[in-house]
């Protein structure tokens, strides 16, 4: 048995523990040289921000469902539908915007339920299941839009995309800056209480050394973002709609016996059955979670285009899935973090939008978005791998 | 005197932080069965994980029949004549008795597998091992130790020169256990040389010509099998003299906590009834013991009272005074005060890449929900950090995961999990397999404590020794039925009256 801390520096687990970071210095970098800094222009980086939103709502429920091993390929295809469903009940009908919302929720709790009872409790494979229905919601999408396109979004819908937070004084964007700062107060009020905290209980050394710089860098990362929506238009409600849900989903997963249990049946699915979790039941809370998390990416997103099409929300479930494993979410279940999926679905979106700048070919943007997907499970798996052997010799 | 087929000499390996062999010396003569004793994380297997080329980076030397050689993967090792039968089987379920026997090994002509061949020497082959099992049968349709034959069978093909069997009876029951020894014997006889790994110190007494007995890491002798006795082996392995294993207890036996009537069990997928017509109690404060073969039940019976199985159930259930349907899912089960500890705990206990802390608390999350929801992390912390404490886990920090901790600390998490629901009935699956001797000792301990608190328990075990020593009544199972129950509150049963049970009357 082996108490004693490794000494050996270990490059590979230092890499690859700060490979996202490493990799969006590069990735930003180069975007700034190759747009001649049309990249890195307050304009964009907002841009991108809302851009990014959208996929990164589905990728805070989507990475739950990585970490229990299975799958959500409807995602996107579910959004486009839900997208169109409402656009046409705000063009056809005067139904109040905050009605449509609700209609929204409530398709997206059957839709929910109905994938959760099939991959639950029925024990199909989600990954044949949600391809299955993907078509189905295409469908439906086809059929009641007719192949057209369906605009404008308006009310509560237009803000939830659209809207910016309303400033106390004139064009100023104090609240902005406001609520950055009591932001990263919070943060480094919580990292330092926290650590404290486990010092006195003695579950930790010290390592003072190590927290202080990361939450300095995270911290002047979050001056950095919120600099950046200060100097455009301000925070966007999609913004802080991400972020709430970001914090609230994270905390639930950490913090909760349901979340507890997502992590146990992706560790181990027949300890879990055993310990007295009931699989079937979670699974089916996890998938209700997850639609009603697609459909406010898919209100959102028809807040922000304006309007719906029959390819609304094509290929996000990809960019979503793609930024959990990204963001180190494992694809052998069992491990990754709500935040870090949502940074690394930022960080596609950041290459989607780099490579729209430079006016890359679309065929050459699947390629590479391709290769990056490739790249990340390569990665996740020589991890767990070099993880299992050292686990094995100790 | 014999020569030495192999030698190895000042063994050392490091891992980072630890050297889990230092300075350490094996020789093996030729023709003879030397046994390798010692607890868990001793370094046995990374002793023969050296030998096989897995770690290819130690110093010292090894010889083989005289020759200097560093193997740098099984591959290398196997060409050399050394097979390692592993405690956790290497045959392919899906594949038949001879495809598994000549699998990486087949007998091709231009690319194609000349079968009639193949199955031809599959055939000689089980003659030889007195074995009658049809070559065509699908290696998961045959019991453990059948298996266990079969690998032996396989490394035969191969014609090794050294035979190293790492735990080959810890699965076994007894009956198989004596068959498989004998077969070492035979091929002693036959000028095999064997190492032999085995907690079983009995075992190791009976079949063996020489013992060496490694702790820490080190060597603590090499000496004929004869000049030991079962004392100065455990007084090797753990340093210290042991007092008896076994204690008598003196707590009262209370009410019935549950009873099952005529309980059967059906196996949908393979069409069978699993567990059929058993009537079983067991009282509060009371041990009682599940014997019998592999396969004969034992786990179908407990996960079906634990509601863990899946398929249908009749009987009656009473449980704690009331009748009532059986358990519809273990979480049910949890809440209703059962808990089952499964015979495995890497697949069926543990999620082993997580910590501690979250292994022990995660049977008993409602007991630390906040305001409804959250859960309160310093009163759950709190907790395990007693409860690891009242089980003596050893790690250096509660965070520690679980995939890193030996095997009997393991097993002491498993059973911090099960003693946190607050049981009322403990079901424990062979609470004491492959865990060293001073960890089984402690959870003997803590079994006389649980049922000092009025817990009943229902242990399942393959070593008789274990049964006769901490049960209060006996029950065992034969093919899905119970065969015999026996009284054993004056600790007078006998390992020959269990075994007649089991196998229905041949016995030895």
């Amino acid at each position: 048995m082996s108490n004693k801390v490794k000494s050996k520096v270990d490059i590979f687990s230092l890499f690859y523990k700060n490979s996202l970071a490493v990799e969006t210095v590069i990735v930003l970098l180069v975007f700034q040289l190759l747009t001649n800094g049309g990249f890195l222009s307050f304009r964009n980086l907002s841009n991108l921000l809302m851009q990014g939103a959208i996929c990164s709502i589905i990728a805070i429920s989507m990475c739950l469902i990585i970490i229990t091993c299975n799958a959500d390929l409807s995602a996107g295809r579910f959004l486009g539908m839900l997208g169109m469903v409402a656009a046409i009940l705000q063009v056809n009908t005067t139904i109040p915007s905050i009605v449509v919302v609700l209609i929204v929720y409530a398709i997206a709790l059957i839709a929910g339920l109905a994938h959760g009872f099939l991959i639950g409790y029925m024990k199909l494979p989600a990954f044949i299941i949600t391809l299955t229905t993907q078509l189905v919601f295409l469908g439906i999408n086809q059929l009641v839009s007719g192949g057209k396109i369906v605009g404008p979004a308006t009310g509560i819908i237009d803000k939830m995309g659209n809207g910016y937070i309303p400033t106390f004084i004139g064009s100023n964007n104090d609240t902005t800056l406001i609520i950055g700062a009591v932001i990263i107060a919070v943060y480094i009020f919580m990292i330092i209480s926290k650590e404290n905290k486990n010092i006195k209980q003695g579950l930790a050394e010290p390592r003072w050394g190590k927290i202080i710089p990361k939450t300095v860098v995270i911290s002047i990362l979050a001056a950095v973002v919120t600099f950046i929506l200060y100097m455009h238009k301000g925070f966007s409600y999609a913004m802080l709609i991400l972020f709430v849900l970001t914090l609230a989903v994270s905390y639930v997963s950490n913090n909760t016996r349901f979340g507890r249990y997502i992590f146990a049946i992706g560790g181990n699915v027949n300890a879990a059955t055993l310990s007295g979790i009931n699989v079937s039941k979670e699974i089916l809370k996890l998938y209700t979670l997850q639609a009603m998390l697609v459909a406010t990416a898919a209100l959102v997103y028809l807040g922000r285009l304006g309007s719906a099409t029959t390819a609304s929300g094509n290929g996000y479930e990809f960019t979503a899935i793609t930024g959990c494993v990204v963001g180190g979410t494992s694809i052998t279940g069992g491990r990754g973090s709500v935040v870090g999926a949502v940074v690394g679905t930022m960080f596609m979106a950041a290459i989607d939008n780099g490579m729209s700048l430079m006016n890359v070919d679309a065929s050459l943007q699947y390629i590479v978005r391709g290769f990056v997907l490739l790249l990340a499970i390569m990665l996740d798996a020589y991890a767990s791998n070099r993880k299992a052997k050292t686990v094995q010799a100790a | 005197m014999k020569d030495f087929i192999l030698q190895m000499n000042h063994i050392t390996k490091e891992f980072p932080g630890v050297k889990a062999l230092d300075d350490v010396s094996l020789n093996l003569k030729r023709g003879e069965i030397h046994a390798l004793v010692g607890e868990n994380g001793a370094g046995k297997s990374t002793l023969m994980k050296v030998l096989s080329g897995e770690h290819a980076d130690y110093t010292g030397e090894l010889l083989l029949e005289g020759a200097i050689k560093n193997f740098k993967g099984i591959t290398e090792s196997e060409a050399a004549g050394i097979a390692i039968i592993h405690q956790e089987l290497g045959l392919i379920e899906n594949l038949n008795v001879c495809e598994n026997i000549f699998l990486r090994n087949e007998i091709c002509q231009n690319g194609i597998i000349k079968w009639d061949e193949q199955y031809r020497k599959t055939r000689k082959l089980l003659e030889d091992l007195n074995l009658n099992i049809n070559p065509r049968t699908r290696v998961g349709n045959l019991g453990i130790g059948q298996q266990q034959l079969i690998e032996i069978a396989k490394a035969l093909n191969k014609n090794c020169k050294i035979l190293i069997l790492d735990e080959p009876t810890a699965p076994l029951p007894e009956k198989d256990s004596e068959n498989l020894l004998q077969l070492m014997r035979n091929l002693k006889e036959e000028g095999m040389s064997i190492i032999f790994i085995s907690h079983k110190l009995g075992e190791v007494l009976s079949v063996s010509d020489s013992i060496t007995i490694l702790r820490d890491g080190q060597t603590i002798s090499t000496k004929a099998a004869a000049e030991y006795t079962q004392d100065t082996l455990i007084n090797g392995m753990v340093g210290r003299q042991l007092d008896a294993r076994f204690e008598v207890r003196h707590c009262k036996i209370g009410d019935v906590a549950l009873k099952a009537t005529d309980w059967s069990a059906y196996d949908g997928i393979n069409d069978k009834w699993i567990v059929r017509n058993a009537n079983l109690e067991v009282r509060e404060g009371e041990i009682i013991g599940i014997a019998g073969m592999i396969g004969a039940g034992r786990t179908e019976l407990a996960m079906s009272i634990f509601g863990a199985l899946e398929g249908a159930i009749t009987g009656k259930m009473e449980y704690r005074g009331k009748e009532r349907t059986h358990f519809k899912n273990t979480s049910e089960a949890i809440a209703e005060g059962v808990f089952y500890s499964s015979e495995d705990r890497k697949k069926y206990g543990l999620i082993l890449s997580s910590d501690i802390a979250y292994n022990t608390s995660l049977s008993s999350l409602a007991k630390f929900i906040n305001g409804g929801l959250f859960i309160n992390r310093d009163k759950e912390l709190g907790k395990v950090k007693e409860m690891t404490k009242r089980l003596t886990v050893k790690t250096p920090s509660i965070l520690q995961q679980v995939g890193n901790l030996s095997g009997g600390n393991q097993q002491k998490v498993c059973l911090s999990k099960a003693i946190m629901t607050e049981p009322r009935v403990l079901i424990l699956d062979e609470p004491t397999r492959g865990i060293d001797i001073g960890a089984k000792t402690e959870i003997y301990q803590l079994m006389n404590r649980m049922a000092g608190e009025g817990i009943a328990i229902i242990m399942i075990s393959s070593e008789l020794p274990e049964i006769l020593g901490m049960s209060d009544r006996v029950y065992v199972m034969k093919e899905g039925e119970i065969s015999g129950v026996f009284d054993n509150s004056n600790l007078t049963l006998t390992q020959e009256e269990i075994a007649l049970a089991a196998t229905g009357g041949v016995t030895v």
